[in-house]
């Protein structure tokens, strides 16, 4: 079959990050690791990619489904897990949530000190209580925050995160990064968490910006 | 004459049905995830198995306005659905629908599926002979939350 052709007229939201950018994060993911290994100083490692001092992300306020602005800002004091995703979203973002979900129960007695915010690529079908009853059925703490196109275009540039937005034969494609991004309580971006990491791994990660013990 | 050659054709039916029972897919453990109020689409995994080359070509629900069958690919971190036409299902071998691969995509959703619920589906085969062939299948609404396996068998090497 032919690939699916993405279509001029709705408005394609991919985020192009240039190929020497992501040659350049690439090299530096590599050398990050060494480097922490070479400073005698740092005792635990991310499991994720540590982008501590890389300036990835940034302050953004979105809306929660109840019609609030919310802050990153807001949610200081507090490790943040940032993940992008959708709710029509049949296979990944339950993944990822449910993941993340454990990874708080991991956490236990620290749990409360974790705010997990999930923002939808696809703002205009995740309109209205959708995205809070979607993100609360993993659990009741998760935020779930939409934006105008250009507020989440400029979020997921931030933090290095790709979407698109396809249509194909009458339905809507979706396309996104399954990463998962770790802010410390001080509102640094320290660690990009992927896919594939378990939850324990990711609790570990949060258990260190937590501590304070990488930084 | 007419008798034999009723009885003929009564046969053949006979032995037609015992042929596609035969060749009849065969679907284990079906599932379906579960959905919150409002929300538009899910999708459903099983394993499939036949005694013969089939292709699966497409699926259809009560539950849903649109079903078909999607792939889902990752390049790099980023997570790509595409729908598909066909999957080859070769003798004897379980396809496996299954999170981070294959599943079928459940769209313009009629009502909110809870844990427990029962969704019928309708799978579509064609035969390597170009026989078409439904089976029906009684598929059960798992949580929002749940997983098929403790692993992912794409290599994604999650848990």
């Amino acid at each position: 079959m032919s690939e699916p052709k993405r279509e001029g007229r709705d408005r394609l939201f991919a985020v192009a990050v240039p190929l020497v950018a992501v040659a350049a994060i690439a090299a530096l993911a590599a050398l990050t690791p060494a480097l922490s290994w070479l400073g005698s100083d740092r005792a635990a490692h991310f499991h994720g990619r540590d982008v501590t001092g890389q300036n990835w992300g940034a302050q953004f306020t979105l809306t929660d489904p109840a019609g609030h602005r919310v802050s990153l800002a807001d949610e200081k004091g507090k490790a943040v897990l940032l993940a992008f995703g959708y709710t029509h979203c049949p296979d990944a973002c339950p993944t990822t949530l449910a993941r993340l979900a454990e990874v708080r129960h991991l956490l236990g007695g620290d749990a409360p000190r974790v705010q997990v915010l999930f923002v939808t690529v696809d703002p205009e079908r995740d309109k209205g209580p959708i995205l809070g009853r979607y993100v609360s059925a993993f659990d009741p703490t998760f935020i779930g925050l939409s934006g105008s196109e250009d507020e989440t275009d400029a979020v997921a540039t931030a933090f290095h995160a790709d979407y698109g937005i396809t249509k194909y034969q009458g339905e809507i494609l979706v396309e996104h990064s399954v990463d998962t991004y770790l802010i410390d309580p001080s509102g640094r971006t320290r660690d990009v968490i992927p896919y594939s990491l378990a939850a324990r791994e990711v609790a570990d990660d949060v258990r260190l910006v937590l501590d304070g013990s990488s930084s | 004459m007419f008798k034999s050659a009723i009885r003929t054709l009564l046969l053949l039916t006979l032995l037609d049905g015992v042929a596609s029972a035969m060749a009849q897919v065969v679907v284990t453990e079906p599932w379906v995830r579960g959905t919150v109020e409002g929300q538009a689409s899910t999708g459903a995994y099983m394993t499939l198995k036949s005694a013969h080359d089939v292709t699966l070509v497409g699926a259809s629900s009560d539950v849903a306005g649109h079903t078909s069958i999607h792939q889902m690919q990752m390049h790099g971190d980023m997570m790509m659905m595409r729908p598909v036409e066909r999957v080859q299902i070769h003798a004897g071998h379980a396809f496996v629908l299954e999170e981070g691969h294959y599943h079928l995509m459940l769209d313009d959703l009629k009502r909110r599926l809870n844990v427990g619920d029962q969704v019928g589906l309708d799978l579509q085969f064609l035969d390597a002979d170009g026989t078409k062939q439904v089976v029906h299948v009684v598929a059960r609404v798992r949580e929002l939350a749940a997983h098929d396996s403790p692993h992912m068998h794409s290599g994604m090497g999650h848990e």
